[in-house]
């Protein structure tokens, strides 16, 4: 079973994308701020990350930021989930890392966990989708 | 004020220069005195500029009209820049000769002197050392000659009464000459006259000591041979008196009676009257004229006066005269108006005797002249004294006895004293003071007082009239000097005006010469740059101003450089300006070319604005449009999400008639995130604010990917989706941007074709791609086709059961090609036929790629947060 972690300050959305994955049936493992992201990647280890950009405390740029410095975090995929819709916030996360972008507002659940599974089974080579 | 009423009114003028030039045009008559006047005016104006410490220059352009109608000019320079000396050159032209004077003044002394030449090469030469051949101490001042005439004046007045006192005195003197021989003629004829009264009576008296008795006869004979009348006129009548006593009185009168010797009747009537008893009686005797006798018998005795002198006449033997005396009529009684006096004359019995006692004893009678002074001073003055003299004659009591020609006023006089036997008469004898002068000796007195008054009055009103002249000059030019502080005072106020404009400007103001010197820096300026003025001015502007792009911090200056270069209206630049501390501050600056009035480039007016408020301003909005777009999605997708996932049983089975609201609010939310992003879109593009990353592309795969993205939604509506195999082509725009439009037109004929096909095909041109989306649908009426671009705007007459759309995406994707250098539109569209629609990208190079690379690359420099 595939784990996914999902980083969001807004309950709404921690609710929906872990019922979706859940009934897609991924392990769900949610975080508040990308501080509690940090932790849950080293106490979860998951195969998946998607992450919010706008969060107190740390918000998504700094995660991958984060993310970034610490060898033993590298290689796990992680997908920006955002509501920011800009084409420079996509080239940012994109330069950061991320290996794709979606605008929550934008995309259906299911392309979400679509998205998820193109990664982790590698069927998709195309990274962003505005 | 009234020098430039008179000039303007005559269609001139009097202007300052902002660089104290002033120029002065008249256009007028040319006459001495015009040209007196201005140069008088324009040395004034000089004269004060001078004393006020400033340097003036006049250029003076007058065309003065001579009768010969011929123009002068009138120009005025200053030779001697450091000199003493005001120098005005005036060129005019006189009978159609050049007539070249020029006005020199020591400003210091005010000494002038005027150099005419009525040759110009021999002018100018002059002009190139004016001073050389001048003695300025030969040059009177104007004071002195006021002073010279003022003396003249007085000499004059004072030279023409002297003569005239003179003339006068002369006259006088001459006239007094001719009274005073008047006079001296006068009296000796009167004493002459008397004198020969008296030889007359002592001729008289011989004949009574001559004979013992004389007889009435004898005494007539006598008394004719005298011719009283002729030879002595004045005399009234001799008469004889015979002293006799009371006791003696009847003999006489009985002798007297019988006297027969002229009467053969004798006098039988002869009596003695008054016949009053006196101690003596002087008796009326003989009266020598006939018929005159009447008063005969009379006796002198009884008046006091006669009898007084008579008696004192026989006590000294020698004639005497009485006193003022009214003559006595025919009958013995004095007559009232009748005044005269006697000159008696004592007759003795023999010689006149030696003693008193003997006189007395040897007296017999006495002879006595009987003069009326009427008579008399009539006789003796009308011969001698001219008529023109008065004469008035007054006894020894001082009464007037003879008054002739009274005159008054002012009168030369002569008093003298005439003694008349023993009496003394005072004559005065008065003439006017010119006394004989003729008309042209007295008028000569008049005309020389006459001709030095006009001559003084004269000089006194040249005097006037120069002095008058000179204090117009002088008005005229203080007036000038008014017109001119004045207008120096507007043009200062106006300088004032336009620096108090500037300055209260914001944004900050340079203006450039032709060179690219600055000549102008406002305050707003000083501020944003940080640098004063006085750093700037006078400097190229590259010197202290630079200009720098706001990433790259390369040399952006274009637009000053453009607008140097005649370029008009450029666009505002956004670059950033360095600032004296090192800093550099954003600031929106636009340049525009100045021009003169022919048309040429004389420098650039550089307006620049600190932008920094403005771009936290902005970036504010952005931070808010973001915002606001971020937090009404969060709903949104939440509202969106959660309804796909119930819908898709992902909380479970949903009762089947809950599926269609669900799917109607599915729809609606998703329309309302499109609606959001669209207008997002809408206000970006319109801000410039939408990020265009143009790049160089291939549009083949671009066009590969979409239609193979959206097939699978066509599919669904048995709507084959495909691309027409084509060349590839290169082009430039933002593929990001270029999919999105794809998408739109697809996406909008997929809204509008139930059946039949959309197919994507390309057809290379010139300069550019066309891209064609061609669908087999409804179709758009004509009157549809003209609105479809405007924002909000719906077909609604095909729309009944199709998806809604915003009405904004053919607006977006329209205005995002145009910006790439191409055109989006309605190619071909039958209602039920279907459309074509078309939009064409710039190949790399073309004309529209550039441009189109220009301009976002400038929003891109304004807006460097463009999202």
């Amino acid at each position: 079973m595939h784990k996914v972690l999902i980083i969001e300050d807004e309950p709404a959305y921690r609710k929906i994308y872990k019922r979706k994955f859940e009934v897609s049936g991924y392990e769900v493992e949610t975080a508040q701020n990308g501080v509690e992201g940090l932790e849950k990647m080293r106490s979860f280890s998951p195969h998946i990350v998607f992450v919010d950009l706008m969060m107190p405390q740390m918000d998504g740029f700094r995660f991958l930021d984060e993310i970034k410095s610490d060898a033993t975090l590298q290689g796990i995929p992680i997908v920006v989930l955002t509501n920011l819709s800009t084409s420079e916030d996509a080239q940012k996360v994109l330069e950061k890392g991320a290996l794709a972008i979606l605008v929550k507002s934008d995309t259906e659940p299911n392309a979400i966990v679509e998205k998820a599974n193109q990664i982790l089974t590698g069927a998709t080579t195309e990274s962003s989708q505005l | 004020m009234f020098l430039r009423r008179r000039l303007e009114s005559a269609d001139n003028s009097v202007n300052l220069d902002p660089d104290g030039v002033i120029r002065l045009t008249y256009k007028g008559p040319q006459t001495r005195q015009t040209l007196r006047t201005l140069t008088d005016t324009l040395l004034g104006i000089m004269a004060e500029q001078r004393g006020a410490g400033k340097k003036v220059r006049i250029i003076a352009d007058m065309r003065l009209i001579t009768h010969t109608d011929s123009s002068a000019r009138l120009e005025s320079k200053w030779f001697l820049e450091e000199a003493d000396f005001d120098v005005l050159a005036i060129v005019g032209n006189r009978y159609l000769q050049p007539l070249i004077f020029f006005v020199l003044r020591d400003f210091r002394s005010g000494k002038k002197i005027v150099k005419y030449f009525t040759d110009e090469r021999r002018a100018s030469k002059w002009a190139s050392n004016p001073t050389r051949d001048i003695n300025f101490n030969q040059l009177k001042p104007h004071s002195r000659f006021k002073w010279a005439v003022v003396a003249m004046i007085v000499l004059i007045a004072g030279s023409t009464l002297s003569s005239w006192f003179q003339v006068k005195h002369r006259l006088e003197v001459e006239a007094r000459g001719r009274f005073d021989a008047v006079v001296s003629n006068n009296i000796e004829h009167i004493t002459d006259r008397l004198g020969i009264y008296t030889e007359a009576l002592y001729g008289f008296r011989g004949l009574f000591h001559s004979s013992d008795e004389v007889n009435e006869r004898e005494y007539q004979a006598y008394f004719d041979s005298l011719e009283l009348s002729k030879k002595y006129p004045g005399i009234n009548s001799i008469n004889y008196n015979t002293s006799l006593t009371d006791a003696e009185i009847p003999a006489f009168i009985d002798s007297i009676r019988n006297d027969r010797s002229l009467n053969p009747e004798g006098d039988p009537d002869f009596t003695i009257s008054p016949n009053k008893n006196h101690e003596e009686h002087f008796i009326v005797t003989y009266v020598g004229v006939k018929n005159v006798g009447s008063n005969r018998g009379v006796d002198l005795a009884d008046n006091e006066e006669r009898r007084t002198t008579l008696q004192a006449a026989r006590d000294s033997g020698l004639p005497t005269a009485t006193e003022t005396i009214r003559l006595l009529d025919a009958q013995g009684r004095e007559q009232p108006n009748v005044k005269g006096f006697l000159v008696t004359i004592p007759v003795y019995k023999d010689d006149v005797p030696q003693t008193l006692a003997e006189r007395r004893a040897a007296h017999k009678g006495f002879l006595n002249a009987v003069f009326d002074y009427q008579k008399l001073f009539n006789q003796t003055i009308a011969d001698t004294v001219p008529d023109n003299v008065a004469v008035q004659i007054k006894d020894s009591s001082g009464a007037v006895v003879y008054d002739r020609n009274h005159v008054t006023g002012d009168l030369i006089a002569s008093t003298v004293s005439i003694p008349i036997a023993g009496q003394s008469f005072t004559m005065e004898i008065q003439a006017p003071k010119l006394y004989g002068a003729n008309r042209a000796e007295r008028a000569l007195a008049f005309y020389v007082l006459a001709f030095g008054i006009t001559l003084a009055g004269l000089l006194a009103m040249v005097l006037w009239l120069q002095d008058r002249g000179r204090k117009r000059a002088v008005e005229l030019a203080s007036a000038m000097t008014e017109d001119i502080k004045t207008e120096r005072n507007e043009a200062i106020a106006t300088k004032n005006k336009d620096e108090a404009i500037l300055s209260s400007i914001g944004d900050g103001v340079l203006v450039l010469d032709n060179d690219g010197n600055v000549i102008l820096f406002n305050q707003a300026a000083e501020r944003i740059s940080g640098m004063l003025a006085k750093e700037v001015l006078g400097k190229p502007y590259k010197d202290t101003l630079i200009f720098q792009h706001e990433k790259t911090g390369a040399p952006a200056d274009d637009f000053i450089l453009r607008a140097l270069s005649g370029l008009d209206g450029e666009m505002a630049a956004r670059t950033v300006l360095k600032r004296k501390d090192g800093t550099a501050i954003p600031v929106a600056d636009s340049a525009a070319p100045i021009h003169n009035a022919e048309g040429q480039v004389v420098g650039a007016v550089v307006v620049f604005r600190d932008t920094t408020r403005e771009k936290q301003l902005e970036r504010m909005k952005d931070e808010l449009l973001s915002v606001a777009s971020h937090e009404l999605r969060t709903p949104m997708g939440a509202v969106r999400a959660n309804v796909s996932m119930i819908l898709e049983g992902d909380y479970g089975p949903v009762n089947k008639e809950l599926v269609e609201p669900l799917t109607d609010i599915k729809a609606s939310t998703v329309r309302l995130v499109e609606l959001v992003n669209d207008l997002l879109s809408v206000a970006r593009l319109e801000a410039g604010r939408m990020k265009f990353t143009l790049s160089e592309f291939d549009i083949q795969p671009i066009l590969k990917g979409e239609v193979g993205n959206l097939a699978p939604l066509g599919k669904e509506k048995d709507v084959e989706i495909v691309l027409k195999p084509c060349d590839p082509a290169t082009v430039q725009a933002d593929p990001d941007k270029v999919k999105q439009v794809l998408n739109n037109l697809i996406g909008n004929s997929l809204k509008f074709t139930d059946q039949g096909s959309i197919t994507v095909e390309t057809a290379p041109q010139q300069d550019k791609v066309e891209i064609a989306v061609v669908d087999t649908g409804v179709g758009i009426t004509p009157e549809d086709q003209q609105k479809l671009f405007g924002k909000f705007q719906q077909i609604t007459s095909v729309q009944d059961g199709k998806p809604a759309g915003t009405g904004l995406g053919l607006y977006i994707s329209r205005e995002m090609i145009r910006k790439m250098g191409g055109d989006l539109w309605i190619k071909h569209s039958e209602a039920g036929k279907g459309s074509t629609f078309a939009f064409t990208l710039p190949l790399p190079g073309s004309s529209e790629a550039t441009q189109a690379k220009q301009v976002i690359e400038q929003e891109s420099a304004s807006h460097p947060d463009q999202k």
